[in-house]
């Protein structure tokens, strides 16, 4: 919740601009992602948050030119990383991207690691991917990134299997063949959702860490809103394929905008005070292909209005560097009708 | 939604294959499966009677002693002797090493082209309809049928034999290799290669293919059986190793003629075709049992 707050001189380092992911299956297409913009710098920790199916991953992966085409593309806007943009780059430069530039972490551990290699040799395959060293001086690398992830006699372990590792340790295995290049981002998509709450910690704590120490920006992609809470300086969340709230995350939690974030923030459990009741927001999300028209949240709205279903969506900036896609804010009103 | 749980085909992985060279569990589990170890026994038996065994033999294979035309078996020839005197524990020893030659060279042709086609099918989308096509159009002829053509048409020898008996079988084990390569591809250590920056041939070679291995070793087990059995047939039928040289198959057909007086011609080298197969059957079972996951519960 520091560094970037104010660099909006600077040239971000990745910038989205209106990004469009449409999956197309037997004549019919399906919007998956529609408008998304934002930006990245250099040192940011930016929390995406939202429900699964709400375009997260897919907004992820098109930063890494890694949409499972020819069915899922991007099929408009564009993700500028240094200027570049990665949704028309071709092969040879994407895989320059990937790993030097931009690297990714994923769910679950488990199978994430290949089974068949010691962690070791898969650490030193990805660096000689993008460095021309040698095998020993690689290895040596593998052992040190292993050491920087905190785990614990990092030589002997370099050895093992991935099945002699804990999920929490080849969650760190993971993070340290993504930071094996010293990439400028790190994606990591919902990294801690298959692990236990004391090693979701230890694993935040590090990618934290590591982005103070490396100065690269993290986008930290989950539906845990505790742990945007404690490591995000700006936050997006998202719904149904759109960006409704963009904030910074201490006025984000301090006064939500947006109904939806309002629901969210209403079904965790505080911890400070005593509640009866958890507010679940009703109904469950509509899935792609079947979004209704205008805001996209208003049939489960506990505030919506009619013109709600013809409002053409747009986040409007109500407070610098907070902004909702609602109809609310239109002229000025807040979501706290409490 | 790209990351849908892959949690449930992780038991999918034939991964343990390499813990088999490793510090041992894998060996001692296989070795408490009666069917491999039975498997196991009569495969090496049989390796020792190709290397050894013809070294107790006074005999050459294809030494003719006239006098002792179609002796019966006994203490001097322990599996009796043929229509020209010939040993016939000398040929069944020596065609023992034809046997396992022709099996271990179309398991070793069949295994790296049906793996590399299989996981190309498997991983390569675009290429998929085209391979495995083709490798139904080879599969729609029954396996014998395919290689008696082709010996017919390239002419008996023993490469021949091995490339017909490894174009009959290369589809088959190109089919059970993609279907693995298949979930390998959505296991997430293949993105993440990718998102490592890693090239399609190297996520091919280095992650998708070590991890379709456990299934090719049992497969490839079987296909030394119907090798072995395919060779006899295709000598029998005259299709395969011409004449002088001792083999199973043209073994059987040379007694037939003397099955009444001689039985003990075609006999042994039956009985030998049937112990190979079924040797190499147990042991692909056992080994089935132990790198297979879904039968593991059961065992």
């Amino acid at each position: 919740m520091s560094a970037a707050a104010s660099t909006e001189t600077v040239a971000p380092l990745l910038s989205v601009e209106h990004l469009r992911i449409v999956a197309a299956a037997r004549r019919r297409e399906d919007l998956l992602v529609e408008d998304v913009s934002f930006a990245v710098h250099a040192g940011e920790f930016l929390g995406i948050v939202g429900e699964s199916g709400c375009g997260k991953s897919m907004t992820a992966l098109s930063m890494l030119g890694l949409l499972p085409g020819p069915n899922v593309r991007a099929s408009g806007g564009r993700v500028l990383f240094d200027g570049q943009d990665i949704l028309t780059m071709g092969g040879s430069s994407l895989r320059h991207l990937r790993g030097n530039d931009v690297a990714m972490i994923f769910q679950d551990p488990m199978s994430s690691l290949n089974p068949v290699q010691t962690i070791g040799e898969q650490i030193v395959e990805t660096i000689l991917l993008h460095e021309k060293i040698g095998r020993e001086r690689a290895w040596a690398r593998a052992v040190e990134l292993l050491a920087e992830v905190n785990i614990p006699a990092a030589a002997q372990r370099a050895r093992d299997y991935p099945h002699q590792l804990s999920g929490g340790m080849r969650q760190r295995v993971m993070i340290a063949m993504a930071i094996a290049c010293k990439p400028r981002l790190l994606i990591a998509d919902e990294p801690t959702t298959a692990l236990d709450v004391t090693i979701q910690a230890q694993i935040l704590e590090l990618l934290d860490r590591l982005r103070r120490e490396r100065g690269m920006a993290v986008i930290l992609i989950t539906h845990d809103l505790g742990v945007i809470a404690e490591y995000a300086d700006r936050v997006l969340v998202m719904y149904s394929g759109r960006i409704v709230e963009r904030a910074e995350v201490a006025s984000l939690f301090a006064q939500p905008l947006h109904p939806y974030t309002h629901g969210l923030l209403g079904s965790v459990p505080p911890l400070e005070e005593e509640v009866d009741e958890l507010v679940a927001i009703e109904g469950q999300p509509p899935s792609p292909g079947a979004w209704p028209s205008g805001c996209r949240f208003q049939p489960r709205c506990p505030q919506s209005r009619p013109e709600c279903a013809s409002w053409s969506v747009r986040l409007i900036e109500s407070e610098p560097d907070h902004a909702a896609a609602c109809i609310l804010h239109e002229h000025g009103e807040t979501s706290h009708a409490d | 939604m790209t990351n849908i749980s892959t949690t449930d085909h992780t038991d999918l992985q034939p991964a343990p294959w390499l813990a088999l060279f490793g510090e041992g569990a894998m060996s001692r589990r296989l070795f408490r499966s009666p069917t491999f170890a039975v498997g196991f026994s009569i495969v090496a038996l049989l390796v020792l009677a190709a290397t050894i065994g013809v070294w107790f033999s006074p005999y050459q294979p294809n030494s003719m002693d006239l006098t002792a035309r179609l002796a019966a078996p006994g203490p001097q020839h322990w599996f009796g002797t043929d229509n020209f005197g010939r040993d016939i524990f000398t040929r069944v020893a020596v065609g023992s090493q034809m046997s396992l030659l022709v099996g271990l060279l179309v398991v070793v042709i069949t295994g790296i082209g049906g793996a590399l086609l299989g996981a190309l099918a498997g991983y390569v989308r675009a290429l998929d309809n085209i391979i495995m096509r083709v490798m139904d159009a080879f599969m729609a002829f029954p396996a014998m049928l395919l290689a008696i053509a082709i010996t017919a048409a390239l002419g008996p020898s023993l490469m021949n034999v091995v490339v017909a008996l490894a174009v009959s079988y290369i589809p088959r084990t190109a089919r059970i290799v993609r279907g693995t390569a298949l979930v390998v591809r959505e296991q997430q250590y293949v993105e993440a290669a990718l998102v490592a920056g890693a090239h399609t041939r190297r996520v091919l070679l280095v992650h998708v293919l070590p991890n379709c291995l456990g299934s090719l070793i049992v497969q490839l087990t079987f296909v030394f059986a119907y090798a072995v059995l395919a060779e006899a047939t295709l000598s029998y039928l005259g299709v395969g190793l011409p004449p002088p040289a001792p083999t199973w198959g043209n073994g059987i057909a040379s007694g037939r003629e003397y099955i009444v007086e001689a039985w003990w011609m075609s006999l042994f080298p039956g009985l030998a075709i049937t112990f190979a197969v079924l040797g190499f059957n147990l042991l692909g079972d056992g080994l089935r049992d132990v790198l297979d996951p879904h039968l593991r519960a059961e065992t």
